[in-house]
C-alpha cells in the first residue's frame, strides 16, 4: 500500500478502526429502537474481545474466535437482561456497573486463565480483493480489500435497515420502544421482543470487540477498549437512531480517529485529544438539538412490566 | 427517617442494613469461589487486603484517603438523584475540578494555605459549571443528562490528557504529568505516619452539609419536589428549570472537589489518567448507601478498603490479580440490585395478598411502566 | 330501543363467560370473585364509579391483566389467556380508553402490528391498501398513512376500532368509548356497534354514562369496589337504581346552586388567548374570557378540546402563544406561576397524582411546598419541621382530610384525601380568582359532593371561579355561565339557568352558537 496517497491510507485506517464501532453501534441501534440502552456497550466489547481470543485459541481458528466473541458479548447482555428485565433495575445504573465488572472479570480472567497464552499469535483474516471496485482510487483500498468481517459489517447496514423499516418484527420493535404498553395490547411480546433485540446486541458488540482483538492486534490486554463503547453509543444518537444515519456516524467517527494517526505523517499537529473528542462533541451538540431535531424512542431506558 | 430512603425504604431498618450487608458477602463469597478456581488461595487472599485496609494506623489512613474520592461524588450523585436527576458523569468533573485545583497551583504557587482554599474552591466550581451543562441542556432543550453527562467525561479526561502532555507538561520527563504542587499547598497530614490528609475532614463536613441540604433545607424540600413529580412541582409554584441546574451543579461540585483534594492531598501533580473510575464506583456507592449520607459513607468506606486492600495482594499474595477488587465491587452491586428487585416484588405480592384479605380500597391501573424513571430524550 | 333481547337460549353455552374472577393489586382487590357471561350478538354494558374494578375485568378477559384466580369459557371450553396477543387470536378484541396505538406509526402500521402472526397477517408493504379495503369493510373511513399522532380523537377511536376488528373479532370490548367523543359523534359510533352487534360480534361495553348505556345495551351489569353487585336487563331498569347501586346508596341529585344575577367587577379575563400543547399544537386559539368576583364560569368539552392547556397557561405552567391575561385588570401574562399565587390566583390541578400533589413527599410537605421560603417554614434556608408540621395540622384539620397525620406520604392517600389536600393548599392563601380543572375527577359521588361545596363557598366569599369539566350535568349544577370549548375554539357561551345538555353538546362537536 506503500505507493498509496494520503486520502487512501486514512479511508483505509478509518475502516478498520470503524469496523468494530460499526458492529457495535448497529448492536445498540437494535437494542435502543425496542427501549433498552445499554451503557454497558463497553463491557460487552471487552467480553467479546476476551472470548475472542480465547475462542481462536481454542479453537484454532478464527471463526470459532468470533462465535465466541458474540457468546461473549451476549452474556454480559444476558445479565443485564436478568438484572433490569427480572429484577427491574434501572438500565442506566445496570449499565455502569457491569462496565466495571466486565473491566475486572476480564482482566482478572487474562492474568489467570489467558496469561500464558497472550503471546500466541492468531491467524489473521485474508484480504479479499473484489475485482475492479478494489482499484477504484482512494475508496477502493479501503472499502473493497478488507477481510470478510469488515463486509459483513458493511452489508449489516441496509440488512437492518431493511430489518427495521420494511418488516413486521421491525414495526414490533419501534412499537416496544415507543410505548411498550400499546404495543402489548397490539399483541407484540414486548418482553421476548426486548429480550432478543438485547441479546442481539450483546452478539454485535462481542463482534465488535472480537474484530478488534482477532483482526486488529491478534491479542487481549487489559481494557484494551478503551472507550470505544461509549463512542459507539454516541454514534447511534449521532446517527438519529437510523441504520444509514449510524453507519454515518461511525465514519465521521472514524475518519475523525483515523486523522489523528495519519496527520502526524503530513506535519499537521492538532493535538489528538482534540479529534478524540470529536465524537463525543459533535454528539453533544446533536442531543442539544443544534443540528436537526432528533428524536429517540419515548420508552428509552423505561423498563415495562405488564400485569402489575 | 423515613425521607432519607428512596431506593431502601426502611420497613424496619434491619432491612435496609440487611440487604447491602448481605450483597456485600455474597460478592465477596462469590470472588472467594473465583479465586479457589482459578488456584489462588481465597482466605489468605482477603486476609493479606484486610490487613492492608485495616491493619495498622497507616493502613487504616490508606483506607481513608481512598474514601474520600469516592464519598464525595457519590454524595453529590444522591443529591441530584434527590431531584430525579442522573448524575453519570461525576468521573468527568471529578477531572474538571482536578484541572482547576492544579491550575491555581501553577497560576499561583505561593499563596499557601489561602493557595489551598482557592484551588479547592476552583475546582468546587469547576466541576459545577461541568455538572451544570446537562442541567441546563436538560432544563432549556429538554435532553436526557444520562449521556451527555456521560460525553461529557471524556472530553474532560481527554483535556486532562492534553494539558498534562502539552501545556503543563514537565520539560525532558517522560511522565506525562504537571509540575509538582508546591510544597506550601498540599494539603497537610493530620495523622501522623499515615497519608491520611485534610481532604478527609473536607469530606466528612460535607457529609453533615448534605444531610442538612437534602432533608433540612428548603432548597432540599424543592429538589425533592421535582424529583418526585416535575409537573406538580412547577405548578406548586416551583422553578424547576433552575432547580434542575442546581441539582446538577451542586452535584458536580462535589465530584470537582473531591478532584481537587485529589491532586492537593495525594497526587501532588496533575497525571493523565488518574483516577480509576472513582465517579463510576460512586453511582454504585450511592445507590449501595441507599441515598443516605451514613450509608453512602460506609458504602465508600467499603470501596476504600478494597482498594487500599489490593495493594496488600501483591506482596502477601501474589499471583492473585487485584483485578478480583473490581470484580468484587460490580458483584456487590450486581447482587444488591437483584437483591431489591427481589425484595420489591415480594413486598408486591404481599400487599396485594394483604389487600384479597382485606378487600377493600381503589383500583389502580393495568401495566406499568416502572421505575419511576423518565424516558431518555 | 331495549327491546331486542338476545341472551343465551338454555342449554346453549354463553358465546364467552367469565368464572369467579379474582384479581389483587398492592392495597386493593380489583376483583373479587366476579362472574359474567356474553352471547352471540348480545351487548352487554358493565357500569360502576371509577375503581370499581371495570377495566380490570375487560383486562382479564383480554390477556392484559392475568387473575389470581378464575376462568374463562370460550363457548363452553375453558381457555387461558395470557397475553394480549394470545386473545387476539382468540378474536377478542379491545377498544382502551388510552394507551392502545403507537403514536409515531401509521394507522397502516399499527393494523400491521395487530395481524402479525396471524392468519390475517398483512405484508408490511402492501398495507396501505389492504388497511383501506378493510376499513371500507366495516364502514371506518380514515387514511391509512395517516401518522397516528397526528389524527384527531374521533378519527384515533375509529383507528382503534379498525385494529380491534381487523382479526375477525368475535368478542369485542370497549373500555368508556365516548369519553373522548361528543354526544353527538357518540350516536354516530352506536349505530357502527349496533350494527357489529346484529352482525353476531359480542359486545362488552364500559361505561359510566347510565342514560347512554340503558339505551344501546342488552343487559348491565354494575361493579362496586370490585364486586358484581347486580345483573339485570336493561328494561328492568332505570337510571336512578342504576346509580344507587353503583353507589350502594340512594343518591339525591346535587341540590342546585343558589345563584345571583349580579356580581361584583371581573376578576380574571383573557383576550385573544392562544396556548400551544404538549406537541407544539395550537391547544387553545383565541380565547376570551372573563370571570367576576363571585361568579362561577363552567368550561365544557370533550377531553382534550384544551381545557388543560387553558388552565395550565391561566395559572403559568405554561406560557401563552398569544393574548393577554388579566388578574383584577392587572396584566399577569408573563408572571411566573409562583407571582400568580401571590397575587391570589388558586389553581385546581387536571390530575392530582400529576399535577397537584408530589406522592412522595408527606402531606405536611405538599401542604407547605409553594410558600416554603417564607417565614416562619425556612430561615436562612434552613427548614423549621414544628412549623411546617403545625402548619399542616391546621390545614388537616379545617379542610378534614382523612390522615393519621401529616407526615405520612401523600401518595397512600384516597383519592378524595388528596384532592382535599390540594383544595386545601390552594384554599389556604387570601385567593381573587380560581381555576378548577376536573376537580371531581374519579372520586365517588360523596368525595366529589364535599369538594364541590367547599369550591361553591368559595364563590360566595367572593372568589371568582373556573370550573371545567367532562360532565355536563355537573357543570349546570355549579355554573352561572358556561362556555364551550371544541378544540381548543369558543364555540359559544350559555346561561346556565337556560341550557341544555343538547345545546351543549352540539356546541362541544362544534356547532358555533352567540352568547345568549
Amino acid at each position: 500500500m506503500g505507493s498509496h496517497g494520503f486520502v487512501t491510507l486514512l479511508l483505509v485506517s478509518a475502516v478498520s478502526v470503524g469496523t468494530p464501532l460499526l458492529y457495535t453501534a448497529l448492536g445498540e441501534l437494535i437494542s435502543e429502537t425496542t427501549g433498552v440502552i445499554n451503557i454497558e456497550l463497553e463491557g460487552m466489547m471487552l467480553c467479546g474481545a476476551f472470548f475472542g481470543i480465547l475462542g481462536a485459541y481454542w479453537t484454532h481458528g478464527v471463526v470459532g474466535g468470533f462465535v465466541c466473541a458474540a457468546l461473549g458479548g451476549a452474556l454480559l447482555a444476558a445479565l443485564h437482561g436478568v438484572i433490569c428485565f427480572v429484577f427491574r433495575a434501572n438500565q442506566v445504573v445496570s449499565g455502569v456497573i457491569l462496565n466495571i465488572f466486565a473491566l475486572g472479570i476480564t482482566s482478572f480472567l487474562l492474568s489467570t486463565v489467558l496469561a500464558e497464552r497472550v503471546s500466541k499469535s492468531i491467524t489473521h483474516l485474508a484480504d479479499i480483493k473484489i475485482p475492479l471496485l478494489s482499484s477504484i482510487p482512494a475508496i477502493g483500498p479501503a472499502f473493497f480489500d478488507q477481510d470478510v468481517m469488515v463486509y459483513v459489517a458493511l452489508l449489516s447496514v441496509p440488512a437492518i435497515w431493511w430489518l427495521l423499516n420494511r418488516t413486521s418484527l421491525g414495526l414490533a420493535m419501534k412499537a416496544a420502544g415507543e410505548r411498550p404498553q400499546a404495543a402489548e395490547s397490539l399483541g407484540v411480546d414486548v418482553g421476548r421482543t426486548r429480550w432478543l433485540a438485547l441479546l442481539a446486541c450483546g452478539c454485535l458488540a462481542g463482534i465488535g470487540g472480537g474484530q478488534l482483538a482477532i483482526a486488529g492486534i491478534g491479542f487481549f490486554t487489559e481494557n484494551m477498549t478503551a472507550g470505544i463503547g461509549y463512542i459507539a453509543l454516541a454514534a447511534v444518537i449521532f446517527g438519529r437512531w437510523r441504520a444509514f444515519g449510524v453507519l454515518g456516524a461511525v465514519l465521521l467517527f472514524a475518519i475523525a480517529d483515523a486523522f489523528q494517526i495519519r496527520a502526524a505523517g503530513l506535519g499537521v499537529h492538532i493535538p489528538y485529544q482534540f479529534l478524540a473528542m470529536l465524537p463525543y462533541l459533535v454528539t453533544l451538540v446533536a442531543l442539544a438539538g443544534l443540528l436537526r431535531r432528533s428524536n429517540p424512542p419515548s420508552a428509552l431506558a423505561v423498563n415495562y412490566h405488564p400485569n402489575d | 427517617m423515613s425521607r432519607l430512603a428512596l431506593f431502601i425504604r426502611p420497613r424496619g431498618l434491619v432491612a435496609a442494613i440487611l440487604v447491602p450487608v448481605g450483597a456485600v458477602a455474597l460478592a465477596l463469597l462469590t470472588t472467594g469461589i473465583l479465586l479457589l478456581i482459578v488456584g489462588s488461595d481465597p482466605v489468605q487472599a482477603y486476609k493479606s487486603m484486610f490487613e492492608a485496609a485495616f491493619g495498622n494506623s497507616f493502613a487504616l489512613g490508606n483506607t481513608l484517603v481512598k474514601t474520600v474520592p469516592r464519598l464525595l461524588p457519590a454524595l453529590g450523585i444522591a443529591v441530584a438523584l434527590r431531584a430525579g436527576l442522573w448524575n453519570i458523569g461525576a468521573e468527568g468533573q471529578l477531572y474538571i475540578g482536578a484541572i482547576a485545583a492544579t491550575a491555581i497551583t501553577i497560576w499561583f504557587p505561593d499563596l499557601g494555605a489561602a493557595g489551598i482554599v482557592l484551588a479547592l474552591l476552583a475546582a468546587a466550581l469547576a466541576g459545577g459549571a461541568w455538572g451544570a451543562v446537562p442541567g441546563v441542556l436538560r432544563a432549556t432543550r429538554g435532553v436526557n443528562e444520562v449521556i451527555t453527562s456521560l460525553m461529557l467525561v471524556y472530553v474532560a479526561i481527554l483535556l486532562a490528557g492534553y494539558l498534562v502532555g502539552g501545556p503543563w507538561s514537565v520539560p525532558n520527563s517522560s511522565f506525562p504529568g504537571s509540575e509538582p504542587v508546591s510544597a506550601g499547598e498540599r494539603l497537610p497530614i493530620i495523622w501522623d505516619k499515615t497519608l491520611l490528609n485534610a481532604g478527609f475532614l473536607v469530606a466528612l463536613v460535607l457529609l453533615g452539609l448534605t444531610w442538612v441540604l437534602v432533608s433540612r433545607s428548603s432548597l432540599g424540600l424543592r429538589l425533592r419536589a421535582v424529583g418526585g413529580n416535575v409537573k406538580s412541582a412547577r405548578l406548586a409554584g416551583i422553578n424547576v428549570k433552575r432547580a434542575i441546574v442546581v441539582a446538577m451543579a451542586i452535584s458536580g461540585a462535589y465530584a470537582g472537589l473531591a478532584g481537587g483534594i485529589e491532586i492537593l492531598g495525594v497526587r501532588g501533580r496533575l497525571i493523565d489518567g488518574f483516577s480509576p473510575g472513582y465517579g463510576f464506583e460512586a453511582i454504585a456507592i450511592a445507590l449501595l448507601g441507599g441515598l443516605n449520607p451514613i450509608g453512602i459513607l460506609l458504602g465508600a468506606l467499603l470501596f476504600g478498603a478494597l482498594d487500599a486492600g489490593s495493594a496488600g495482594l501483591q506482596t502477601a499474595a501474589p499471583g492473585t490479580p487485584s483485578s478480583i477488587v473490581q470484580v468484587s465491587e460490580s458483584l456487590t452491586v450486581i447482587y444488591l440490585l437483584i437483591a431489591l428487585g427481589a425484595r420489591d416484588m415480594w413486598m408486591r405480592r404481599r400487599s396485594a395478598r394483604a389487600a384479597l384479605a382485606e378487600r377493600s380500597g381503589e383500583a389502580p391501573a393495568t401495566g406499568v411502566a416502572s421505575g419511576g424513571q423518565e424516558a431518555l430524550g | 330501543m331495549a327491546g331486542k333481547m338476545k341472551t343465551t337460549s338454555p342449554g346453549q353455552a354463553p358465546l364467552v363467560a367469565l368464572e369467579a374472577i379474582t384479581k389483587a393489586y398492592p392495597g386493593v382487590v380489583a376483583n373479587d370473585d366476579v362472574s359474567l357471561d356474553l352471547g352471540v350478538g348480545e351487548i352487554h354494558a358493565i357500569v360502576g364509579e371509577n375503581g370499581a374494578g371495570k377495566s380490570t375485568l375487560v383486562g382479564v378477559l383480554n390477556g392484559l391483566v392475568r387473575p389470581d384466580s378464575g376462568r374463562i369459557l370460550l363457548a363452553g371450553e375453558e381457555i387461558e389467556v395470557e397475553s394480549p396477543r394470545q386473545a387476539l387470536g382468540l378474536g377478542f378484541g379491545y377498544v382502551q380508553q388510552h394507551f392502545s396505538l403507537i403514536p409515531t406509526l401509521t394507522v397502516a402500521q399499527n393494523v400491521i402490528l395487530a395481524l402479525r402472526g396471524s392468519p390475517e397477517a398483512i405484508d408490511a408493504r402492501q398495507g396501505s391498501r389492504r388497511v383501506r379495503e378493510l376499513g371500507e369493510r366495516f364502514g371506518l373511513r380514515l387514511d391509512p398513512d395517516a401518522r397516528v399522532g397526528d389524527l384527531s380523537v374521533g378519527e384515533q377511536q375509529r383507528a382503534e376500532l379498525l385494529k380491534a376488528l381487523a382479526r375477525g373479532t368475535r368478542v369485542l370490548s370497549l373500555d368508556e368509548p365516548n369519553a373522548l367523543l361528543t354526544p353527538q359523534e357518540w350516536i354516530e359510533l352506536e349505530g357502527v356497534l349496533r350494527g357489529l352487534a346484529e352482525s353476531g360480534v359480542g359486545l362488552l361495553l364500559i361505561s359510566h354514562k347510565l342514560d347512554e348505556v340503558l339505551r344501546l345495551a342488552d343487559r348491565i351489569s354494575v361493579m362496586r369496589r370490585g364486586r358484581l353487585v347486580a345483573t339485570t336487563t336493561a328494561r328492568e331498569i332505570d337510571v336512578e337504581r342504576l346509580a344507587a347501586l353503583m353507589v350502594g346508596e340512594l343518591v339525591e341529585a346535587p341540590p342546585p346552586r343558589r345563584r345571583t344575577a349580579d356580581h361584583g367587577r371581573v376578576a380574571l379575563a383573557t383576550a385573544d388567548l392562544g396556548v400551544d400543547g404538549d406537541r407544539g399544537e395550537r391547544a387553545v386559539t383565541a380565547v376570551d374570557l372573563s370571570v367576576a368576583a363571585g361568579e362561577v364560569l363552567g368550561v365544557a368539552g370533550v377531553e382534550g378540546s384544551g381545557q388543560v392547556e387553558l388552565a395550565e397557561a391561566l395559572c403559568g405552567a405554561r406560557r401563552a402563544a398569544t393574548g393577554t391575561i388579566t388578574l383584577e385588570g392587572e396584566d399577569i401574562g408573563r408572571r411566573s406561576v409562583a407571582e400568580r399565587m401571590g397575587l391570589g390566583l388558586g389553581h385546581v390541578p387536571a390530575d392530582r397524582r400529576n399535577g397537584g400533589l408530589v406522592a412522595t413527599l408527606s402531606v405536611d410537605d405538599n401542604l407547605v411546598l409553594p410558600i416554603i421560603g417564607q417565614a416562619p417554614f425556612t430561615r436562612w434556608g434552613v427548614t423549621r419541621p414544628k412549623a411546617i408540621a403545625a402548619h399542616g395540622a391546621e390545614l388537616i384539620e379545617r379542610f378534614d382530610v382523612r390522615v393519621p397525620d401529616g407526615s405520612v406520604a401523600v401518595g397512600s392517600l384516597s383519592g378524595g384525601n388528596q384532592q382535599k389536600v390540594v383544595l386545601a393548599r390552594e384554599l389556604s392563601r387570601p385567593l381573587r380568582a380560581l381555576v378548577c380543572c376536573y376537580p371531581t375527577w374519579g372520586l365517588d359521588l360523596h368525595a366529589a359532593a364535599s369538594i364541590r361545596t367547599e369550591i361553591l363557598k368559595l364563590s360566595e366569599a367572593g372568589v371568582a371561579i373556573l370550573y371545567m369539566s367532562v360532565e355536563l350535568d355537573e357543570l349546570l349544577a355549579v355554573s352561572d355561565r358556561i362556555l364551550v370549548l371544541n378544540r381548543g375554539r369558543v364555540t359559544g357561551e350559555l346561561d346556565a339557568r337556560e341550557a341544555t345538555s343538547e345545546q351543549l353538546g352540539l356546541m362541544m362537536g362544534g356547532q358555533e352558537r352567540s352568547a345568549a
